[in-house]
């Protein structure tokens, strides 16, 4: 890792608890991160743009990001995190504590962008539902150790499972 | 590398600047404090010269000789004093209704006492009503007219036991001249004076460099505590920024918002010592002699310099460690001792006239130097600054050092000191 800052330029990471500047509007929080990112000027307003269209905030991006809901933070968080176009993108329970709409639209941005950037996603979650929703290759974690990987389909089927939910109980020997 | 430090020290000063616990703290309460405090002060001065303008006094004459009668005259002639006269059997009741101020009774026998050789009685009462300046101003009043009356008194006694005396030789006979000799010219003022015009305008100098130090150590540790504290340090880590640049970042960033703060501190604090000063008379010194050459405000300015960015790399690593912005400032405590020693033992006191072991201490202190540096370039002696200088410069490389390595390691993310709890913890 002697480049360490370089590999940073294509990865982006979204910590489970990650905060936001509490004193910052949404839109100068945007314009931070895009600053570090970007090359040039241009790049910065693409950014900005794909984060303002990502985080969909409305006029609420113009406000201090200390008035926003937890759905909210977590909604310019992911922007954040995509609109910087990494190679890959490591999110942690991206949807963790979210409502259900905020969840949803969280996970709707993470599935459409990916398949429009063609990005890596690296996802961790709890959320089966989610996992299944969001993933095209699973590995099940348990006891720190990777207990089964593959495609949410074929893990269903292997284990003649209705969800991944299932498939997990039944590999950790628990179904 | 210079891009990425603008946006960094740019947001650093956002989120400083309207973090209300700075903008209230540091920056609004020293603008509104000072010359709030100065109007107060200029308030109660005006009351006690609203008192002093028109002050009621009684004179008890029992003695009905010449001499009281030239009390009486000198008392008729000073303008603030209106002359109550009063009976002398129920004179305090009568005192008390009548607003008097003082009482001045010449005893019974006065001058005979003097035509004999002794001394003669002359009793004061003040009247205090309350606890104020007035109360105080009345009294030295009072005690100024005495005094000139005594020496009326003795000037009369020694022309008519003398006539052929001068009496004001006799009563001063010595005329005592203070000179100074500073940087090996004589200048024409005691050295009371001009000590004290040294130190008014020297004292300055070290206050502003503790309000500066303490201010931007302050604003340093709150910088890193509220990214432990919002969580955002784990994220601003991640990002593709060298790490050294998050630390000049927040150096830099401290930096500006302190200088801000300290000007709303000397602002504020130039209007309460304006009006403080008026009220006092101080010897006109040529700044010749007390100024500081442009030379030592820049060896001023490059050993503040050094000593401001040795105190923030240190408060920046003691922030690392805090969990919450409540243990950073509750930590940062720690730093304030060595700034606090060496201002208050240098404002009055030279470095050379303490004991060695004192002097060592202080010496190693870094941010003693640019007090020190004040004293010394004022007395053309730079050898001292100049070993200051060196001195806080090794200081100042050998802590951004230990910064930056910590900046650059994980340590950043996972350091903790636990404060309440039996002993500390680093994790």
């Amino acid at each position: 890792m002697k480049k360490a800052s370089d590999v940073r330029k294509i990865i982006s990471y979204l910590p489970e608890e990650a905060g936001i500047y509490p004193r910052l509007t949404g839109l100068e929080y945007l314009k931070f991160m895009a600053n570090l990112y970007a090359k040039d000027r241009g790049e910065v307003e693409e950014m900005v743009n794909e984060g303002l269209k990502i985080a969909s905030l409305g006029d609420k991006i113009r406000e201090k990001t200390a008035t926003y809901s937890k759905g909210m933070k977590r909604r310019l968080l992911i922007a954040r995190a995509l609109m910087v176009r990494p190679k890959l993108a490591i999110l942690d329970e991206p949807t963790s504590g979210l409502d259900v709409l905020h969840a949803y639209h969280v996970r709707r941005i993470i599935k459409e962008y990916v398949k429009q950037q063609g990005l890596t996603v690296i996802l961790s979650s709890h959320n089966m539902l989610e996992v299944d929703f969001l993933c095209d290759r699973v590995a099940l974690i348990h006891d720190g150790q990777i207990v089964v990987e593959g495609s949410p389909h074929a893990l269903k089927e292997t284990y003649e499972a209705k969800n991944l939910e299932e498939v997990f109980a039944k590999v950790t020997g628990h179904g | 590398m210079v891009r990425h430090l603008k946006v960094v020290v740019l947001k650093e000063i956002k989120e400083l600047i309207r973090d209300p616990r700075i903008l209230v703290g540091v920056i609004i309460i020293p603008l509104v404090i000072f010359p709030l405090m100065g109007q107060l002060f200029s308030i109660a001065t005006e009351a006690t010269l609203r008192e002093m303008r028109v002050i009621p006094v009684a004179l008890i004459d029992e003695d009905r000789s010449e001499f009281s009668y030239m009390l009486l005259e000198m008392l008729r002639r000073v303008p603030n004093i209106v002359l109550v006269s009063l009976s002398s059997q129920n004179w305090i009741e009568e005192a008390l209704n009548n607003s008097v101020k003082a009482v001045i009774k010449v005893s019974q026998g006065f001058a005979s006492n003097l035509s004999n050789g002794l001394r003669g009685n002359i009793e004061v009462y003040l009247v205090i009503k309350s606890l104020g300046m007035g109360e105080v101003g009345v009294g030295s009043t009072v005690d100024e007219i005495l005094g000139s009356f005594s020496k009326m008194v003795s000037t009369a006694m020694i022309s008519k036991h003398a006539p052929n005396a001068n009496a004001p030789t006799i009563l001063e006979p010595i005329i005592v001249s203070d000179k100074t000799i500073v940087k090996g010219e004589v200048v024409d003022v005691s050295p009371k004076g001009f000590i004290s015009a040294l130190l008014s305008q020297t004292m300055v100098i070290p206050i502003v460099t503790m309000l500066l130090m303490i201010m931007a150590a302050q604003i340093a540790v709150t910088s890193i505590a509220v990214e432990k504290e919002e969580k955002t340090l784990e994220t601003l880590l991640t990002l593709p920024v060298k790490r050294v640049t998050i630390l000049w970042g927040k150096l830099i960033g401290s930096t500006i918002v302190a200088a801000i703060s300290v000007i709303a501190y000397m602002v504020g604090f130039n209007y309460y010592m304006s009006i403080v000063l008026s009220q006092q008379q101080m010897p006109a010194i040529s700044t010749s002699y007390i100024g500081i050459p442009f030379e030592g405000y820049a060896v001023l300015a490059i050993s503040l310099f050094l000593s401001l960015m040795s105190m923030l790399a240190l408060a920046i690593l003691l922030g690392a460690y805090a969990q919450d912005v409540r243990s950073a400032q509750s930590l940062i405590g720690i730093l304030f001792i060595p700034i606090l020693v060496p201002t208050f033992i240098l404002m009055y006191a030279d470095p050379l006239s303490l004991p060695l072991s004192l002097q060592i201490i202080l010496y190693l202190i870094p941010f003693s130097h640019p007090i020190i540096a004040v004293k010394s370039i004022i007395f053309g002696n730079y050898l001292i600054s100049m070993f200051g200088l060196l001195y806080n410069m090794a200081f100042m490389v050998v802590v951004l050092y230990v910064a930056a390595r910590f900046f650059s390691s994980e340590k950043v993310v996972t350091a903790r000191i636990t404060l309440g709890q039996r002993g500390t913890k680093t994790s």
